[in-house]
């Protein structure tokens, strides 16, 4: 993927609740470069030049990683939010 | 609407002329640049004017972050190369010259001597960076970190030539000139391998 086609599929999947802006995405993706965990491709696409961005395998796990951490996170804040009444506190 | 290749042309020098001087820079911000004003109608060079005016200040902002992390690359690719079996081979045959001239020719005319010979490999080596420095073609924004570390290795270096003829300690010349000179020699090989990768990616 490219990077505008990035901030349309953000956009699109969150339904506009989400927007990516460059001064935000391409920094990241350089950072995730440097790190290893993106792979670069540089194509010639309608008379310019377009850089597409692929997950690496370290990029994949770490990818699994951070989701799982997320996941984890969300739960929680969840349980922290909504604890669960115990039943002998209950009138 | 497809923009055209002078359409592109007009970006790229929008681009020029907000200072973002970096060709690997300047080609995805382009390409971003381009996709946008691609999704409205054909007054291209009024909506660029536009988009150019209402992100200058955040593609300048975006430019410096690019810059900082480009440089963290460079010096990390660097600090690798410099634990390479080579570039030991380079330490350690640099020291035995400076060991061998202080032997033969005595210690302060081998400090003269090591030092022209350092200035005379750093000029060899750097004519590629300078060339493009001087004619602004096919800058990427890794050469910026590299013009820092020229400077740190070059000024205690002009600074300490009285310094090392003056002390009794062939051994410590010897080991300083073999450092600056494994730093210079792995630093333009570090040019070299990201100047192919560049030419690959974006000429090739």
């Amino acid at each position: 993927m490219y990077g505008y086609e990035i901030t349309q599929k953000v956009k699109l999947i969150t339904k506009g609740e989400l927007n990516i802006t460059e001064g935000a995405l391409y920094p990241a993706l350089h950072k995730l470069e440097a790190d290893g965990l993106l792979d670069v491709e540089v194509e010639k696409v309608d008379n310019r030049l377009r850089k597409y961005y692929k997950l690496t395998e370290s990029g994949e796990k770490e990818t699994v990683n951070r989701l799982a951490e997320l996941e984890e996170f969300i739960k929680n804040m969840q349980s922290l939010v909504t604890p669960n009444v115990k039943p002998d506190l209950q009138f | 609407m497809k923009a055209t290749a002078e359409q592109i042309q007009l970006i790229d020098k929008a681009l020029i002329k907000i200072g973002i001087n970096y060709a690997d820079i300047r080609c995805e911000m382009t390409d971003h640049i381009a996709a946008e004003l691609e999704q409205k109608d054909e007054r291209f060079e009024h909506h660029l004017k536009g988009y150019i005016l209402q992100n200058k200040s955040e593609l300048k902002r975006t430019n410096r972050r690019f810059i900082f992390i480009a440089m963290g690359r460079a010096y990390k690719k660097l600090l690798v190369n410099m634990l390479k079996p080579w570039s030991f081979l380079v330490f350690a045959l640099m020291f035995a010259l400076g060991m061998y001239l202080i032997q033969s020719i005595g210690r302060e005319d081998a400090v003269i001597a090591l030092f022209y010979f350092f200035i005379a490999i750093s000029c060899i080596l750097s004519i590629p960076v300078t060339y493009k420095a001087l004619t602004k073609k096919n800058q990427h924004s890794l050469d910026f970190g590299f013009s820092f570390i020229n400077i740190i290795v070059l000024y205690p270096t002009i600074y300490m030539v009285d310094y090392q003829t003056a002390i009794d300690n062939n051994m410590m010349v010897a080991l300083y000139y073999a450092v600056v000179m494994m730093i210079s020699i792995t630093m333009y090989v570090t040019i070299w391998q990201f100047n192919k990768q560049f030419k690959l990616r974006y000429n090739g």
